[in-house]
């Protein structure tokens, strides 16, 4: 049976999450989450999951988060069948990823987002910028709050691979390097479609920075990206992507790559 | 610089017509047509149906059927390519709550007779999938590489050639009536540990409805709650003894909401730029507000807005998000309280007020 934590306040800012977190996991009421018909579904402890992150994840060691953060995706995913199976609406819910962020996995949650949990008792550690504590939250509308989400951004990241070809294949391509990537695609609606995500991700993994030389100037992988991500407006602007085939997708954007790859 | 899909090239916006059904079997085709408001044609304009009128009926699945009405405007493009065969017809459907954008085939066939294109796209929706605004845009798209009637140049395969308003499938928005807004609750303030005893009300937008909370313990805030007779149903006073201090309030609850919105919106571009300093954009932040607030915005934009009547509420947004810290905090004590004062200084705000504290109107 799944029980959904609601918080005992509304969580709209980042000293609301401040708030929730100093008040720790207990802070969250339970109620059971009614399906409608009496009908009640059962998912696998998360808790599990949140620990071996953490214990395989060192947050100076990018590669290891992105390791830690794959591994956690796709558990996510499998263990959330029932729900897609049973109340596929509950995977938007507000209370629903709010259990989870806040109580669920919380450690995980803070660990890799907020440095750890030191700061909530002692006060002379700074507290975490508010971008990294509005990540706690989720407008179940927005497509940019339900990528940034600590948790939901993973769940979605492995949704898209598994839509995409029935695997979690493509998770490593989307959480990559550079993982600015997945926010330029999945804080935006190029990210509602698994086929035009994985191809814009494959792509944009190819934008390389360019070292300074004696005759150019370096140009950063950013600022690659941007100019990509600004061509890929245009085009969506009159190209419905939609209807393309994968390998016309690839056919754009890849040629999009090349031309920035050639003009640097 | 490779330019795909080139513009200008000959793009039309044709009239179509869109009939929802809907049916109460999962497997079985009984569809009912579902009425809408006002009639099913749709061109520049959207066609929109609530949920709510779906649940009412208790149908379990959706269909959805949209047919152009005379030509597609984009006949041209068959006279300069040799193929009649270059034409897709289909709905490109957008959700972002529900996560959707995908394409759904239908079908453009040339009339002979009439010498016209004819579009015609369907597709049925389980009743259960149905989340947030679902957004169906027919659209005709180019099959292969054309060649432009404009001007001549090649148009690439996907190229979106005609399109028609939208089939948007949504829940029923909040009334931007004030007092429909919102809902009312008198509590004495001295009881409660979140509330100040002193403060006259207080605001909860995050409750569906949001919440207007007035302080019931404040003397003479609404004396007729002082009474105990009123409880037993006695009529209040007469409303216009309370004027003056109805449209006070009514102005104060404006201000505070339109104070505590753009606090938001410039807290979440506070954290947009924070994560990104090169952000500029700042529009999308209405997406990440909550419904009520976006209500409150979409009600009240003309009251709350810095210079000009902006075109939307991703505008409104921006410009807020932009403005200085003086440039705002002048707005807030200057044209927003004039434009609100204003707006209650005529019968609206305190009919609304009333309304809004369930009282009869003499």
């Amino acid at each position: 049976m799944i029980s959904v934590c609601k918080s005992k306040q509304s969580i709209l800012s980042a000293a609301d999450v401040v708030e929730n977190l100093v008040g720790g996991s207990g802070a969250f009421a339970t109620d059971v989450v009614e399906l409608g018909d009496g009908k009640t579904v059962s998912i696998a402890s998360l808790d599990g999951f949140g620990k071996s992150a953490i214990q395989s994840m060192n947050v100076e060691d990018a590669s290891s988060v992105r390791s830690a953060d794959i591994k956690l995706a796709q558990d996510l995913h499998e263990s959330f069948g029932p729900i897609r199976e049973h109340c596929p609406w509950l995977l938007n819910a507000r209370e629903f990823w709010e259990w989870i962020a806040f109580s669920e996995l919380r450690e995980y949650a803070l660990a890799r987002w907020c440095g750890g949990s030191d700061w909530l008792i002692n006060s002379e550690i700074p507290r975490p910028k508010d971008s990294a504590l509005e990540r706690f939250l989720m407008s179940p509308d927005s497509v940019h709050s339900q990528s940034r989400h600590v948790i939901r951004r993973l769940y979605i990241y492995a949704d898209c691979s598994f839509s995409f070809d029935g695997t979690y294949d493509h998770i490593s391509t989307i959480l990559a390097d550079d993982l600015d990537i997945p926010g330029a695609v999945f804080e935006r609606k190029l990210g509602l479609s698994p086929t035009l995500a994985v191809a814009l991700c494959r792509a944009a993994n190819k934008l390389g920075a360019v070292k300074k030389t004696d005759d150019a100037k370096a140009i950063s992988a950013r600022s690659k990206r941007r100019k990509f991500f600004k061509q890929v407006n245009l085009l969506v602007s009159s190209v419905a992507m939609e209807f393309l085939s994968d390998a016309q997708i690839d056919d754009y954007l890849n040629g999009l790559v090349a031309e920035i790859n050639s003009a640097s | 610089m490779t330019r795909y899909g080139h513009t200008p090239y000959l793009q039309a916006i044709f009239k179509s017509s869109a009939c929802i059904y809907g049916s109460k079997s999962l497997t079985q085709a009984d569809w009912d047509l579902i009425e809408v408001d006002g009639n099913n044609e749709v061109g520049s304009d959207d066609l929109g149906i609530y949920y709510e009128t779906i649940y009412e009926q208790g149908f379990v699945r959706v269909k959805v059927v949209v047919e152009s009405v005379g030509q597609l405007g984009i006949e041209e493009y068959l006279k300069h390519n040799e193929s009649s065969e270059i034409f897709s017809g289909g709905l490109v459907a957008l959700g972002t709550t529900s996560r959707v954008r995908r394409y759904f085939n239908g079908q453009v066939d040339f009339d002979s007779v009439e010498e016209i294109l004819k579009f015609k796209s369907e597709v049925t929706l389980s009743v259960e999938d149905l989340m947030g605004t679902l957004q169906l845009e027919p659209v005709v798209v180019a099959i292969t590489e054309l060649i432009d009637p404009l001007n001549g140049l090649s148009v690439l395969p996907g190229t979106v050639l005609a399109t028609s308003g939208s089939v948007v499938l949504k829940d029923k928005p909040l009334e931007n009536k004030f007092g429909d807004l919102f809902r009312y609750e008198w509590i004495n303030f001295a009881e409660s540990e979140i509330y100040k005893k002193d403060e006259l009300f207080d605001i909860d937008f995050v409750s569906v409805p949001p919440r207007i909370l007035l302080n019931k313990g404040i003397q003479n805030f609404h004396f007729v709650m002082d009474r105990e007779d009123n409880e037993r149903g006695m009529q209040p006073k007469s409303v216009k003894s309370r004027r003056v201090l109805d449209t006070d309030i009514s102005a104060s609850v404006l201000h505070a909401c339109g104070a505590s919105v753009i606090s938001r919106i410039r807290s979440k571009a506070a954290v947009m730029k924070e994560d990104d300093p090169q952000a500029d954009e700042f529009g999308d932040v209405f997406d990440a507000l909550t419904a009520n607030e976006q209500s409150f915005i979409q009600g009240f934009r003309t009251l709350l807005t810095m210079d000009v009547e902006l075109e939307n509420n991703y505008q409104f947004c921006d410009q807020i998000s932009k403005a200085s810290e003086s440039a705002i905090n002048e707005h807030l004590t200057s044209r927003m309280l004039r434009n609100i004062q204003r707006y209650v200084d005529g019968e609206n705000g305190l009919m609304d007020l009333l309304d809004l504290a369930g009282f009869p109107r003499d």
